[in-house]
């Protein structure tokens, strides 16, 4: 009987490749969102506007910036880790708040919308300035 | 009617008690767990608004915020706000989900959560001090 079995010797369990692949996508983004964002936010969203100098002072520097290859990488990583950590998170959220009849259409709707954010913005920070 | 066309017509009866919409409302601890779900809505919507940055200087219409801004400072602020309540519930799971082995011992929980919140910072006061040196570069 398979299902007395332990569950590494059943034949009939197949390993969940996709669910494991966004699970590890999640579990990356929530880690370097939790460590890379906060600053940026607090530079670029707080401190500079209420008058502190930063890579966002004028478009000059803003340009300048953004035209260094690391920082697009880096700013496209923190964008696409933490774009597919929300769209995991958003999926699940949104089956606890009732969402549970149409399960693969909140996966596609979810993940999709992280893929083509990732998209645009790979798009926009490859090609500015 | 018969026992079992009595049985038959009753109400399924389910093992498992169907959870309703509300559930998260129930206790305080359910609703600290939906808030932590929440962050990330605030976290993409600011990295939202940053693209729509990078898309306005491509335009050639980039205007930095300025002091005045009160609406987009409050929105930063309260993205802010959310975006560190995600980095310590995460950073705080990271003792318990990372395992490091040592010989034939793990590293403790507390090291390794101690690495994460030091990491945090680290990575805090250099990006602070990288971000506002690019202010001053003269161009």
């Amino acid at each position: 009987m398979a299902a007395h079995e332990p569950w590494h010797r059943r034949a009939d369990l197949k390993p969940a490749y996709g669910h494991s692949f966004w699970w590890f996508m999640f579990g990356n983004g929530g880690g370097i969102a939790a460590v890379f964002l906060p600053v940026v936010i607090l530079v670029a969203g707080v401190l500079g506007p209420l008058g502190v100098k930063n890579f966002m002072e004028d478009s000059r520097h803003f340009a300048w910036t953004l035209s260094n290859p690391l920082v697009k990488l880096f700013l496209l990583v923190l964008c696409f880790l933490t774009f597919v950590h929300a769209a995991h998170r958003l999926r699940y959220m949104l089956f606890d708040l009732g969402l549970r009849g149409s399960v693969v259409v909140l996966e596609w709707a979810c993940y999709g919308a992280a893929i083509v954010g990732t998209v645009i913005a790979a798009v926009l920070l490859f090609t500015t300035p | 009617m018969s026992d079992a066309a009595e049985i038959e017509s009753r109400p399924v009866r389910t093992y498992r008690r169907p959870l309703g919409n509300d559930w998260w409302l129930r206790r305080w601890s359910y609703f600290l767990y939906m808030v932590r779900e929440s962050t990330v809505i605030f976290m993409v919507a600011w990295l939202v608004w940053f693209i729509f940055q990078v898309a306005a200087l491509k335009l050639g219409r980039y205007e930095p915020p300025t002091g005045e801004d009160y609406a987009f400072i409050a929105f930063s602020v309260v993205c802010l706000f959310f975006t560190l309540w995600h980095a310590v519930t995460f950073l705080n799971l990271s003792g318990l989900i990372l395992r490091v082995p040592i010989g034939d011992r793990y590293l403790p929980a507390a090291a390794i959560k101690a690495v994460a919140f030091g990491g945090l910072l680290f990575v805090t006061i250099v990006g602070c001090a990288i971000m506002i040196y690019i202010g001053y570069v003269k161009l």
